[in-house]
């Protein structure tokens, strides 16, 4: 299994108290799979509202992935853009490495390509 | 993309692993592949939910209705339980099927990660609908509403809808609480729900139990808190 930026792009520090700039949450990554998913044009248009662009884009960027820094004003009809943001978002995934709150600075452990969120986890 | 049969479907979630040691205290009841095919199967035929979706599974255990989901044609599914021994399972499932389910382990009933709040206290999510099947409340009183909670504010803002299993006794509890948040609830399916003798405490040697498949519509919500 492995951890996909979408889903990662939703996860934020759970640390009671920690509720400012939580997110994203950085990644260090040991090991990185790359799936030959299909381009599914319809799909990634639907998430666009969906997701923090921004911070998709950062997070890319840490595991190699070069997406442009803001969205452009023409995505939805941009087709180079959506196949770059489909690959980033449900290809590049992570099976092993670290999520760093960049507030509290407490790491989750990615292990087997689950990400560990339990509130009270002590190993690092 | 809906070209599978109903006893094709069962067919295969008959073969997905689920507990080999349940733990009492997380209610780690089994979805049997009977009831999943059943319950996923009505969800796309009927309403066509799963289908080039993003697709969320609350307490996923071995992942059934996850992977199940996944035949069914969803884009996207994640998984999330509290459990590591099952979500091992899990993980070794999606390999055997060949499904690729993003999954993450948190305690729901603490914060779910899945789901952020904006400043005006909007959630945000992905995901277009959930499918479940959580702790029905008998170990742990009031966990189905928090799960129930959970999966809502996973969907209401992208308009999405919740299918959930629950024993038909807290029916109108539950219809109750939709109305307090402000979602429709219906119930689509009455289901007998075949829970076998894996617990000491269970005296007879299993138990058939009425369960409802729940569907929370969540595209009018007036979700309030």
């Amino acid at each position: 299994n492995e951890m996909h930026l979408l889903t990662q792009n939703m996860l934020q520090c759970i640390k009671k108290g920690c509720n400012k700039d939580n997110f994203p949450l950085r990644i260090s990554a040991q090991e990185l799979r790359t799936d030959e998913r299909e381009y599914d044009r319809d799909f990634v248009i639907r998430m666009l509202p969906r997701i923090e662009y921004e911070a998709l884009s950062r997070s890319a960027a840490e595991i190699g992935v070069a997406l442009p820094p803001q969205m452009p004003a023409d995505a939805q009809s941009n087709d180079a853009f959506l196949q770059l943001l489909h690959h980033a978002l449900m290809n590049v995934a992570v099976v092993t490495g670290t999520l760093t709150c960049p507030n509290c600075a407490r790491v989750y452990i990615i292990k087997n390509g689950i990400p560990n969120m339990m509130p009270n986890e002590t190993e690092v | 993309v809906f070209g599978m049969k109903l006893k094709q479907l069962e067919g295969h979630l008959q073969q997905v692993a689920g507990f080999d040691r349940p733990k009492v205290e997380l209610e780690q009841y089994p979805t049997s592949g009977t009831i999943a095919a059943r319950m996923l199967y009505t969800i796309e035929s009927s309403y066509g939910d799963l289908g080039d979706k993003a697709v969320l599974d609350l307490g996923c255990g071995g992942g059934i209705l996850g992977i199940g989901a996944q035949m069914l044609g969803s884009s996207y599914t994640a998984g999330v339980d509290i459990d590591n021994d099952i979500l091992a399972v899990a993980a070794e499932n999606c390999a055997e099927f060949e499904v690729d389910i993003d999954l993450v382990r948190a305690d729901i009933g603490e914060a779910l990660p899945m789901v952020q709040k904006d400043k005006h206290g909007r959630s945000r999510s992905v995901f277009d609908t959930v499918v479940m099947n959580p702790p029905f409340g008998t170990r742990v009183k009031g966990i189905d509403i928090v799960f129930l909670r959970a999966a809502v504010d996973a969907v209401a803002n992208n308009g999405g809808v919740v299918y959930s299993l629950h024993k038909t006794s807290t029916r109108e509890h539950l219809l109750r609480k939709g109305a307090e948040w402000g979602v429709s609830i219906s119930v689509v399916a009455e289901l007998r729900y075949d829970i076998p003798a894996m617990y000491q405490f269970h005296k007879h040697r299993s138990l058939d139990i009425q369960v409802d498949l729940l569907r929370v519509d969540c595209a009018q919500h007036r979700l309030r808190a």
